[in-house]
């Protein structure tokens, strides 16, 4: 396949640029999804209880 | 040679340009030590792949596959689905999360902090700052030799002017500074290798036909290639040969799993300031590291063709044995002369965006994580402590420069990578994920794994162990594997990455110890678990 001798190496020749392509789209579907910010993740440890917190 | 001179000043400004802003913007130690957790997506992606890939990767492993072929490139995929997808995915956003709840400025830090221990950060401050000084020379040798053969200068003033340079924005503009160049360093590494492939694939003809050639060119495999296992460029080697092993286990296992434990990588994932960032660097990640390793191994494998083709010789016997010299020749030799500049400054580039990044962590290793935490010296003048460390780092490398042998970069970065793998994965992994994993399990899963690590590199591993020379002086043979029966499986040991064994040996004592000894302070794992 692709001129490679081996189904293995064109295997692996796939598999990089799928991966790429895996990135991608999970970058895309991801955009825009923050979770907490590092900002209110630091409020919350300054408010939690004694001992929880910094 | 004017023209390169002007184009390396002008290169050199914009980076001294970005370490000067790096510079105004840093007032704290958290500034110096995560560019204040505020980090753009794309300069987090950029600097943690062109930290990730150094001229080791395009240079060294691109001669390596000039010798072995498309094997390598299983490599690559490891490098974009591991190095990107896995590592940002499944470590960086529990890193992040974790580092936040625990105030933690560097990766040994993150982990002391995790198993509540003192030793912890301070043996991996120690494991970084000794040896991440090995890998950095190896770098430094590899662009100072570059430089000397492509500029005309002498070897060692390339090599003071690199490391002057280097340190005075690493130490003065800390991570934002080595972050702002990396991130400009790795957009003129994309658009090099862009051009190198587009450019190859079309001087043979195409994809498959360059392929094609490549394939029909087996019966040209040096003898001693085959005797080692090997059956052509994109054949393959035969499965537990001495070359099989050495692909396979050393430069595929090696350094492809390794990457989920590197000190300097897994502080970038605090850089930022939320998943977003994270999710839109796996984005440019995966886009960078395809056309970085992927296309070095291509075009390292495919310039046998070229060279044949052109030169009557496949490239090993271009390069008269020297695999370090593949890539650059390819250039020199065949690529349009205009490409030889911009390729000089992408390797330029890539070095620095490497080596600035390696003395950073070795120097916040060494200050904060050993002096300041491991030696509970204290807070005061912590900045001041960590400019410190980074220039130590850079005087040991500087130091490891000038006696290191040549053809040694490939080797080099996979030893620090194997070393960082079996010192720190499994106790960092499950740390991230186990509620159950303990101190003592850590620390025993960490010294372990170090130990057996360095034991196969000293003593079995004939790579390392004959260079290194202890194994002989002690038992008069460069590995003791030598002397089990030929083709045993002892025997075969002198080719296997020490990580085969020391990876599985750190996650068993990992997993054993932590079940048998105490469990760890439930109100301390609910504020490692608080944002996760």
């Amino acid at each position: 396949m692709l001129g490679i001798a081996s189904p293995e190496l064109a295997l692996a020749y796939v598999l990089c640029i799928a991966a790429s392509v895996l990135c991608i789209i999970y970058g895309i579907i991801k955009w825009n999804d923050s979770g907490p910010l590092t900002e209110e993740l630091r409020d919350l440890n300054q408010w939690a209880p004694e001992g929880e917190g910094k | 040679m004017t023209v390169k001179i002007i184009l390396a000043l002008a290169y050199l400004a914009v980076v001294f340009y970005l370490g000067y802003k790096g510079w105004r913007e840093t007032r704290q130690a958290s500034d110096y030590m995560l560019a204040g957790r505020q980090m753009n997506p794309y300069v987090m992606a950029m600097s943690y792949g062109a930290t990730f890939i150094s001229t080791s990767a395009i240079i060294g492993f691109g001669g390596a596959a000039a010798l072995f072929g498309f094997p390598l490139l299983w490599l690559t995929f490891l490098n974009i689905f591991v190095g990107i997808f896995i590592a940002m995915v499944f470590f960086g956003k529990r890193t992040r999360r974790m580092g936040v709840a625990l105030d933690s400025h560097t990766f040994p830090e993150l982990l002391g902090q995790r198993y509540q221990s003192r030793f912890i950060q301070g043996f991996s401050g120690v494991v970084v700052f000794l040896f991440i000084p090995v890998y950095a020379a190896a770098v430094l040798i590899g662009i100072s030799r570059m430089l000397e053969v492509s500029l005309g200068i002498n070897y060692y003033v390339v090599l003071l002017g690199f490391v002057a340079i280097l340190a005075f924005y690493v130490i003065t503009g800390g991570l934002k500074a080595v972050m702002y160049t990396d991130a400009f360093q790795g957009s003129l590494m994309l658009v090099m290798m862009v051009i190198l492939i587009i450019f190859t694939y079309s001087t043979l003809g195409g994809v498959t036909e360059a392929h094609q050639a490549l394939t029909d060119l087996a019966p040209q495999m040096p003898a001693s290639l085959k005797a080692g296992g090997m059956l052509g460029w994109t054949q393959g080697a035969k499965p537990f040969t001495p070359l099989w092993l050495v692909i396979y286990t050393t430069i595929i296992y090696g350094v492809g799993i390794g990457v989920l434990a590197q000190p300097q990588l897994a502080v970038r994932y605090m850089t930022v300031a939320s998943d977003r960032q994270l999710n839109r660097a796996v984005l440019f990640g995966g886009i960078f590291i395809v056309l970085m390793t992927g296309v070095a191994f291509v075009v390292g494998a495919l310039s046998n063709v070229v060279f044949f083709r052109d030169l009557g010789k496949i490239s090993v016997a271009v390069a008269g044995g020297n695999i370090d010299k593949i890539i650059p020749l390819y250039v020199t030799k065949i690529m349009p002369d205009w490409f030889e500049i911009l390729f000089l400054l992408a390797m330029l580039a890539a070095a620095m965006s490497t080596l600035s990044s390696q003395f950073h962590v070795g120097g916040t290793s060494l200050g904060r994580d050993f002096y300041e935490k491991g030696l509970a010296s204290g807070g005061r003048g912590e900045l001041r402590m960590t400019r410190l460390g980074v220039g130590v780092t850079i005087l040991v490398t500087l130091v490891w420069g000038l006696f290191l042998p040549p053809s040694i970069i490939a080797l080099a970065t996979a030893f620090f990578f194997g070393l960082c793998a079996a010192s720190f994965l499994p106790a960092y992994f499950l740390g991230l994920y186990w509620k159950g994993m303990t101190k003592l399990g850590a620390v025993v899963s960490m010294v372990g794994g170090f130990a057996t690590s360095f034991f196969f590199l000293l003593f079995v591993h004939t790579k390392e162990s004959a260079a290194i020379g202890l194994c002989k002086a002690v038992f008069g043979v460069d590995s003791l594997a030598q002397s089990a029966t030929q083709g045993s499986g002892a025997w075969l040991l002198q080719f296997t990455d020490p990580n085969i064994i020391a990876l599985p040996v750190s996650l068993i004592l990992a997993v054993v110890v932590s079940l048998a000894s105490p469990k760890m302070d439930q109100k301390h794992l609910q504020l490692c678990w608080r944002n996760l």
